[in-house]
């Protein structure tokens, strides 16, 4: 399983891009960063679309198809294979995040990743998975998983793998569920929220157990901790690739 | 033994016996000549064979160098500038690292935000090279300024990693 790591929080950028990690940034916030695009192990491009909608006031007065064609213009200049749908099904219903999905595929020249959310529907699912060979899931996984859910997500997971098409699961990196639920990716940020709550991690027999700071004390370089946890993150995202 | 500081990288012939494998070698040297420039000479036989320094002009040939330093040697013979070709690799084999001293000068440029990678080191040796971390380093004791005294902690479940905590 590939774990692709996004944001960077207190950790500096210009450590952190030294290391060779796979990497999920966001449209929103990568401007100022192209040249280091084709750096990473793999890179994956996601439309900041749900962020631009939480910092504005209205999504209906957002021209979201300037926006998609902005999005599309920075893909194709700078060659992203892989970069994510506006999943806007909420707020602007399914046909019209196909129709900008029709417009990002003609204008880069290759098709973005569709995401699958509750409201498409199984029969959507089974052809998303049959129509592309690599898809996201972006349901269920932020929330409490119980064993419904888990089952579910199995059988959509099987579903995948038959018509060979590779899921990735959005911001999916729950230790316990990842050794069940077989990804072929998933993408985190919460390897940087830890330092927030005054939690950091380590990387142990094969997950990150995240550990209270020790009673009494306060951090006194957040920096220097986020580093430290991106570091231990690493290990786990190598150790994933390899065995999960 | 003469020294040219800008001589046409064309006019340098590989020797085409040479046994040592550098292909891997190429990337790091080009980034290490992008870095440093060219500061380590390609050494040559007076027919401009190359003798030591085969990594070194592939890689300046990637760059696109035009131009590169080389040294000319004077051996006495084809067989000395072979054993010499040979030995030159063999010897920088021999050597080895003084590790405590190593760790000292990566853990010192490591504060700085600069590409320990230019040491040609890998990230993931300098990682097993430079100290192990102690976690607790990142913490001080708290004298009462952020801890909330007298307000009672309260505890969250992270909805992604299941983790609980009290702030």
């Amino acid at each position: 399983m590939k774990v692709y790591l996004a944001g960077s929080g207190d950790a500096p950028w210009n450590r952190m891009k030294f290391y060779d990690f796979y990497r999920l940034d966001s449209f929103l916030t990568v401007k100022g960063s192209e040249g280091e695009i084709h750096k990473f192990k793999s890179y994956m491009l996601d439309s900041g679309a749900f962020s631009f909608i939480i910092g504005t006031t209205s999504a209906s007065k957002v021209d979201w198809e300037r926006y998609a064609r902005e999005y599309a213009n920075f893909v194709k200049f700078n060659n992203i294979p892989l970069y994510v749908e506006l999943d806007l099904d909420e707020y602007l219903g399914l046909d019209e995040v196909e129709r900008l999905r029709r417009i990002l595929t003609k204008q880069v020249g290759w098709s973005p990743m569709p995401v699958w959310h509750i409201n498409r529907g199984y029969d959507y699912w089974l052809k998303m998975v049959t129509d592309y060979d690599y898809v996201c899931f972006g349901s269920f996984l932020s929330e409490s998983l119980d064993t419904q859910k888990f089952i579910y997500i199995k059988q959509f997971l099987n579903d995948a793998e038959k018509r060979n098409c590779k899921v990735h699961g959005l911001g999916f990196t729950r230790g316990d569920w990842m050794q069940k639920l077989p990804f072929y990716s998933v993408d985190s940020s919460s390897w940087s929220a830890g330092v927030r709550f005054g939690l950091y991690s380590k990387f142990e027999n094969g997950k990150i157990v995240m550990h209270k700071k020790p009673a009494g004390t306060r951090i006194k370089d957040r920096r220097a901790l986020s580093m430290h946890d991106f570091k231990e993150w690493l290990k786990f995202a190598n150790y994933a690739e390899r065995y999960l | 033994m003469k020294f040219q500081k800008e001589y046409p990288l064309e006019k340098l012939t590989p020797w085409e016996e040479n046994p040592r494998q550098n292909d891997a070698s190429i990337q790091k040297l080009v980034q290490a000549i992008g870095t440093f420039g060219f500061v380590n000479p390609i050494i040559a036989d007076k027919d401009g064979i190359i003798r030591a320094g085969h990594a070194r002009y592939k890689a300046a040939k990637k760059i696109g160098l035009k131009v590169v330093p080389v040294l000319f040697a004077d051996f006495q013979n084809e067989k000395v500038a072979k054993a010499y070709a040979i030995s030159d690799n063999k010897t920088a084999e021999s050597s080895g690292w003084d590790l405590p001293q190593l760790k000292s000068i990566l853990e010192e440029l490591s504060q700085f935000d600069i590409d320990l990678s230019m040491t040609a080191f890998e990230q993931h040796e300098i990682d097993n090279l430079v100290k192990e971390v102690d976690v607790e380093s990142f913490f001080e004791e708290d004298n009462g300024k952020t801890s909330g005294k007298g307000k009672e902690a309260k505890t969250f479940i992270c909805p992604n990693c299941g983790v609980q905590f009290e702030i």
